[in-house]
Parts: structure tokens; C-alpha cells; sequence
């Protein structure tokens, strides 16, 4: 038992923080990676948002399909399509597995977040709205100072789902080797078969790091959207 | 409504598919044009990019510290030297080391791979830089000879040589069809090997010795079903290029760097696995 | 276009792993709603103890990722007991016997354990689906079932698994066809479905791009098809008086719904 301590003990800067040399990584670039990739996504949902109450049909159709696609595709496999697509030969630039995870998380999460800004959009009550028309502002000003800090209140909760849950599908980036949580456990494992003992431990652990992370921040994200009120049934169709 | 969409999607989807296939197959012949050969771009961008496995014991593997080592990797860096440019190492496992050399994402996989007929359709090859055998590893006391382990439940590594090769001998040898589990993890295959979910193991002697190393519970079975000569993996038609590749690797034979590097690995007081070396390099005069 | 690269044994392969990603998902999908509604019934419970299981098996198994599950059951589990059981419970006994000739699977203990993962990962967030579905449920009905001497089981199975799961049909739509992409993840752990049946393809043939745009073109329509079924079940499902949500009192609605 207590070897099983020291090898988690002895291994967890790495399983934290990456191997020496190649930090970010392990934990800390999982949180890292869901961060950025909601980030950046969060301005293509936007584009692909607006993109969908277009009035040019063909704009429409192609914000609905993209949508359609990085829903309806497994991240795994968009993951892996990315990396082997961005060949020389085929796009004419290189990439690594985190450059390829980063593009493949960016599109996915930015096709879920395109739904929530488009329910977030379409919760603003029109008084609202009207209200500013009325008083003489501008229909872009409307949007600015009226419905899109409304609808960012809505629409927070549903956010932190979403990070919440893009941290945890980090965990499939093992399959091209970005040096997050599972690659770094399983290079930890790595090919020495005296490791097969600490199997059942590492991922013990493993699995507890990322419930720690994740429950945390859903409880966080529980407490503000209290303090929202928003409708119960709303928040479970909208999260993870 | 939607059934249309899903419609156009495949339609879409096919195109490119297609128009992928036509601009690798195109890419292929191009790179035949001495002007735009690989060697000239690493000479210009001073970089060779080498891909290389990291879960193969002990030709290529991280090790405790997290340090990328192996016989593959010291070889890789030896070949840079000799090319007199710098290295950079990308990492590859069975499935992208043929994919990578294809898109040119890599200019030369040293991954130890089995120089094929089948391979040399998709991918070409250096001459052999290193021979082994292919057989299998057993529960100590299970099986002693390969007769014995045809048409088992036994593993491999999802997109290794060994399946069809072993497939293939066990065809030959008039043996019942193989029963083969492909694993994408060695240590669960090591596990289930252990735990009788699975009879054997097969794989190259020298990663399978890698694996096992010390572990009592676990022999080889003596011999092997399909020789390997491993190749360094090179862009498709592209002669220059493999010809300079060819000539490093044999100055260094000639200059005793090989020797040293597979004395350090495979023949000497350090060495993780005993094993001698099965076949001389061809070397070309002048 | 050119189709070379298809032999008819790639085909094959493919279809079987198609097959069993199907097969997966379909029984899978079934055990998690069941498993969901009895979890999120034991959240809503009167008893303590119930409860507070019920909302620790769902935020464990909302919390760690899916492929997180499936290796450590896989994998891990087995490890948990000594060898000698460890071959007899796991790999080779009667029911798995079973298993192997019925489904042709090599190991099937590996695909039995990332089916049981899959279960327990999407039966947490339908539970908690289920028990906001519940929510909407106007407490008047409830009590008016109750005025007319419904029973516990009455009241579950006519108004609150009917209403709670029609009102949190959609959700749940969304989170089966989720688990069905989840359904890739066994190909981790030698569960040769559809996904490992298109890796295999590709390590045959060497063509990664191809395999790979085909194997995106089919979760795709798998997707729409999927999605298309359970629209269609939701359709069924709201002619049915008992999913139906037109408003009427509660009184006759407890009426209607306890006393057909």
C-alpha cells in the first residue's frame, strides 16, 4: 500500500503539471486547453449565431450545417481527422497534437456554444429591447447595453457547463498523444510491466483528480445560478 | 428537410474525400522532381523532422525521468549529425508513422518498421538498419514452440506487422485460422497476457523482451514466425532523398557510430536486452 | 471518384464494427433510461439514505470523464481481485462463453465493461434529467392522485415517469445521442466497434484520409438517424394521454391518468 502512495506521490508533479520540458501539461493543460478552447469558441459561436438569423439563405445553411457537424461527430474522432489533416501535402502547414487539439476543441465546443447563445439571444424579453428602441438607441446600441448583458446572465450557467464538461473530453486527447492528464498517465504506466501493480491506483487517482476539478467548479457554478434564478428544468437542458 | 441536408453532407464529404485521395496520389509523383526532393528542403530549413515511437522499449521509449531514449532515437540523432542538420522528433505510434511520412509531416520515420512489400506501395524505405524476429510471448510452462500457440486467442498491437504475418504462417504452416485481440495499450496486453485472458503475445523478440524484462511469469517462445529487417520509413519516390539517407546511415557503419550506439543497447555490460547483431548493412562503394 | 481503396474485406470489417456500435448503443441507451429513472427516483426519495446515494452515484458519475470509466473498468477492475478469480469471474466463465459465441467478440469482457461504464455514465445525467422532469410535474396533480387513493406505484408509473420523462424528452434526446458518439471511446480498450474497425482499416491500408472522412460521413448520419428515431418516439409518445401535456384541472387530470 504504501508503494502505491509513493509511486502516485513521486509521479504527481507530472500527472499535474506535464513531464520537465514539456510543461504546460498533465492536469494543468486540461484546464488549460477547456479555457482557451471556450474562449476562442465563444466568438465563432457568436459568427455562427448571428450567421443563423442571417437573411441570405446560403449563410444560413452553412452556420446550420456547421453546427450539425461538430455535434454530430465524436470529438475523438474530429480530434484524430484534424491531426492527420494537417499534413504538408494536404493543408500545406504542419501541426502538432496540441495545435490539433486546440483546433478540434475550439470547433466542437464552439458548435454547442452556438445553441446557447442563440436560446441566451432569444430569452431577452422584448420589452427590453423595445424599451431602449423607444428611448431612441440605436439597434446595435440595443444589443450592446441591452441584450447582450442579459443574455450573458442567462447564458453564464450554461457556459461553465460547458467548460466543465470540454475539460473533461480532454481526456480523449490521449489518442494523439497532447501531453494533457491521460497521456501523461499513461506514459507514466509506460512499458514497464512492474508498473501494472500501480494501475488500478493511478487511475484511482486519476479519476479523482478529475472529479475534484469538475464537481468544484459545477458546485461554484450551482451556487451563482441560484443566486440567477433561473428555472430548474432550464438549467439541466442546458448544461453537461 | 434535415434527410436533404444529411444528403448534401455526404455528398460533400465525398468530394473531399475524393479530391484528397487525388491531391496525395498527385503530391507522389511531384515530390520525383530532384528540385523539390525532401533533401533539399531539410538542407534549406536546416531541420530534419524524424518520426520517432515513444512506447517502444528499448528502441524508442520515455523513460522514468520523462527523457525521450532508445536505440531509435540515438540512431535518429547519429543520422542528423551525419546529414549536418538539427533534429526534431515527432512523435509517431504504429498507426501515423506511415500516415505522417505521407502527408509530409515527417521526413523519416526511424519507428521500427518492417520493411514490407505491402508498405513499399504506400511509403519507401532505407536499406535495413536492424534485424530481428517476430514470435511470441507466453505464460512461462504454456507453450513451447509456435505449432503449439496456432489458431489460439493471442494479441498483437492494433496495426503491427506481426497480424498478418502471423496470419500468413499459420496459413502456411496449415494451422486453424488465429484469433487475434488488437490492443492500442502494452501494458493492458501484458496484463491480459498475465491473467490467461489471452494465450500470447507477439510482437518483435526485441520490444517483447523489452517488456517482460524480469518478469519470471513470462517466457518467449524460442524462434519466430516472420524475420524482420527494419527500414527507416521515407516520403514515397523521392530517390535523392533516400539515397542521402542511405549513404549517413552507411558512414555510419563504416565509422563505427552504429556499432556503438547498438553495443550500447543490445551487446554490452549496460545493455537492457542481450541481442546480437542478426545482419550486416549493405554498403555501396564510392 | 475512385472507391479502390474498399476491399470487400474492409467493407466487411467495417460493417461488423457498425454492427456492434449499433447494438452497443441501442442496449446501452435502454439499460441507462431505466437505470436513470430508478437512480433519479432515489434522489427524489423521502429517505435520507436513498438520497444522498443516489446524488454521490450521480456526481461521480457525472464528474469523471467517460473514457475515465470505461479503462478503469476494463482494465482496473479485474485487477481488483486475486488471479485466481480474476481469469474465473472475468474471462472465462459460462456467461461469457456465452457472450463470445453470440457476438463473435474475442474478449468480451472488455466490451461488457465499457458497455457497463457507458450505462453508469449517461444513466447519471438522465437521473438528474429525470428528476428535473419530475420538477415541472404540478404538485396539484400529485395531490389530487393522492385524494383519489392512488398507490406509490400508481403515481409512479402513470404520472411521474410518463410526465417526468415527456417533459425532459428533449434533454434526454440530446444526452442519448451524446452517449451514442461516447460509444467510440470502447474502441480504447480492444472493443473492435466501428471507430477500431476504421483504425484497423487504416493500419491495413495506409490510407488514413479516407477511412478517416468515411468514418466521419457515417457518425454523422448515425447521428441524424438517431436523433430522427427519438423524435419520432417523442411523437408516439405525446399522442398517449398519459404523456400528453394539455392543461385541464388537476383533479381531472389525477382522474384520467390514475383511474383508466
Amino acid at each position: 500500500m504504501i508503494e502505491q502512495i509513493e509511486f502516485i506521490y513521486s509521479h504527481s508533479p507530472q500527472l499535474l503539471f506535464g513531464f520537465p520540458g514539456q510543461r504546460p501539461g498533465g492536469l494543468l493543460l486540461s484546464v488549460m486547453l477547456a479555457i482557451l478552447a471556450i474562449v476562442i469558441g465563444f466568438f465563432f459561436a457568436l459568427l455562427v449565431g448571428a450567421g443563423q438569423q442571417s437573411r441570405s439563405g446560403p449563410v444560413r445553411w452553412v452556420c446550420q450545417r456547421y453546427i450539425d457537424i461538430f455535434r454530430g461527430l465524436p470529438l475523438i474522432l474530429l480530434v484524430i481527422i484534424i491531426y492527420q489533416l494537417g499534413g504538408v501535402r494536404i493543408l500545406g502547414f504542419d501541426i502538432n497534437p496540441l495545435a490539433a487539439a486546440l483546433i478540434a476543441l475550439v470547433l466542437y465546443s464552439s458548435a454547442y456554444q452556438a445553441e446557447i447563445v442563440r436560446a441566451g439571444l432569444l430569452s431577452v424579453p422584448r420589452q427590453h429591447v423595445e424599451s431602449a428602441r423607444v428611448l431612441g438607441s440605436s439597434p446595435l446600441r440595443a444589443f450592446f447595453t441591452v441584450e447582450l448583458p442579459y443574455a450573458l446572465r442567462v447564458m453564464t450557467p450554461a457556459f461553465v457547463g460547458q467548460a466543465i464538461s470540454l475539460f473533461k473530453d480532454t481526456s480523449v486527447l490521449v489518442i494523439i498523444g497532447a501531453a494533457e492528464l491521460m497521456t501523461i498517465t499513461r506514459a507514466v504506466l509506460g512499458s514497464d510491466i512492474t508498473n501494472l501493480q500501480h494501475w488500478i491506483t493511478l487511475y484511482l487517482f486519476v479519476g479523482l483528480l478529475y472529479f475534484g476539478i469538475a464537481y468544484a467548479v459545477s458546485l461554484i457554478a450551482r451556487r451563482w445560478e441560484e443566486k440567477s434564478r433561473s428555472s430548474e428544468l432550464v438549467h439541466s437542458l442546458t448544461t453537461y | 428537410m434535415k434527410k436533404v441536408s444529411v444528403l448534401y453532407l455526404l455528398i460533400i464529404l465525398a468530394f473531399v474525400a475524393s479530391a484528397c485521395t487525388s491531391v496525395t496520389s498527385a503530391a507522389n509523383p511531384g515530390a520525383a522532381d530532384d528540385s523539390s526532393s525532401t533533401y533539399e528542403r531539410v538542407l534549406s530549413d536546416e531541420t530534419v523532422r524524424v518520426g520517432v515511437r515513444f512506447d517502444n522499449p528499448p528502441l524508442s521509449f520515455v523513460d522514468d525521468e520523462g527523457d525521450w531514449v532508445g536505440f531509435d532515437v540515438d540512431l535518429a540523432n547519429a543520422l542528423a549529425g551525419e546529414l549536418g542538420v538539427e533534429i526534431e522528433m515527432v512523435k509517431v505510434d504504429e498507426l501515423t508513422r506511415i500516415s505522417f511520412l505521407q502527408e509530409g509531416k515527417v521526413d523519416m520515420a526511424v519507428a521500427s518498421m518492417n520493411h514490407t512489400r505491402q508498405r513499399d506501395d504506400a511509403i519507401d524505405f532505407s536499406v535495413t538498419y536492424f534485424w530481428d524476429n517476430q514470435s511470441f510471448l507466453v505464460r512461462a510452462g504454456t507453450y513451447a514452440s509456435l505449432d503449439e500457440i496456432m489458431g489460439m486467442k493471442v494479441a498483437a498491437n492494433a496495426g503491427s506487422s506481426a497480424i498478418p504475418a502471423w496470419k500468413a504462417y499459420s496459413a502456411l504452416m496449415g494451422g486453424p485460422e488465429p484469433e487475434i485481440v488488437e490492443f492500442t495499450d502494452k501494458l493492458a496486453a501484458m496484463q491480459a497476457l498475465k491473467d490467461g485472458v489471452i494465450e500470447g503475445y507477439t510482437e518483435d523478440n526485441i520490444t517483447l523482451l523489452a517488456l517482460a524484462a524480469g518478469d519470471e511469469t513470462l517466457e518467449l517462445i524460442p524462434g519466430g514466425h516472420n524475420p524482420v529487417q527494419f527500414g527507416i520509413g521515407l516520403p514515397v519516390n523521392d530517390s535523392r532523398w533516400r539515397d542521402q539517407v542511405n549513404y549517413a546511415l552507411q558512414e555510419l557503419w563504416k565509422n563505427g557510430s552504429y556499432q556503438k550506439i547498438y553495443t550500447k543497447w543490445f551487446l554490452g555490460a549496460d545493455a537492457v536486452i542481450e541481442l546480437p547483431l542478426g545482419g550486416e548493412m549493405e554498403v555501396w562503394p564510392e | 471518384m475512385s472507391l479502390e481503396w474498399l476491399s470487400p474485406e474492409t467493407i466487411k470489417l467495417l460493417l461488423e464494427g457498425l454492427y456492434l456500435t449499433i447494438w452497443l448503443t441501442a442496449v446501452t441507451s435502454v439499460l441507462s433510461l431505466v437505470l436513470g429513472v430508478v437512480v433519479g427516483s432515489f434522489r427524489l426519495s423521502k429517505n435520507r439514505i436513498l438520497r444522498w446515494s443516489a446524488a454521490a452515484y450521480i456526481e461521480i458519475h457525472r464528474n469523471i470523464p467517460a473514457l475515465v470509466l470505461i479503462i478503469f473498468w476494463a482494465f482496473a477492475v479485474p485487477q481488483l481481485f486475486p488471479a485466481d478469480l480474476r481469469r474465473v469471474i472475468f474471462f472465462d466463465n459460462p456467461l461469457i462463453f456465452q457472450i463470445e459465441t453470440v457476438t463473435g467478440l474475442s474478449v468480451p469482457y472488455y466490451t461488457l465493461a465499457a458497455g457497463i461504464a457507458l450505462t453508469l455514465n449517461t444513466s447519471a445525467y438522465l437521473a438528474e434529467l429525470y428528476r428535473a422532469g419530475v420538477g415541472t410535474i404540478s404538485q396539484n396533480i400529485v395531490d389530487a392522485a393522492r385524494t383519489l387513493g392512488a398507490s406509490n406505484w400508481i403515481l409512479m408509473s402513470r404520472i411521474l415517469i410518463p410526465r417526468g420523462l415527456g417533459a425532459a424528452f428533449p434533454a434526454i434526446s440530446t444526452r442519448l445521442i451524446h452517449h451514442m458518439k461516447n460509444t467510440t471511446l470502447a474502441a480504447l480498450v480492444a472493443t473492435p466497434e466501428f471507430f477500431h474497425s476504421t483504425q484497423t482499416a487504416i493500419s491495413r491500408s495506409f490510407r488514413a484520409v479516407e477511412y478517416l472522412l468515411l468514418a466521419a460521413a457515417v457518425y454523422l448520419v448515425l447521428s441524424s438517424l438517431y436523433a430522427k428515431l427519438l423524435r419520432w418516439i417523442e411523437d408516439y409518445l405525446n399522442r398517449r394521454p398519459s404523456f400528453n401535456r394539455v392543461q385541464i384541472t388537476p383533479l381531472e387530470g389525477a382522474q384520467n391518468l390514475v383511474l383508466e
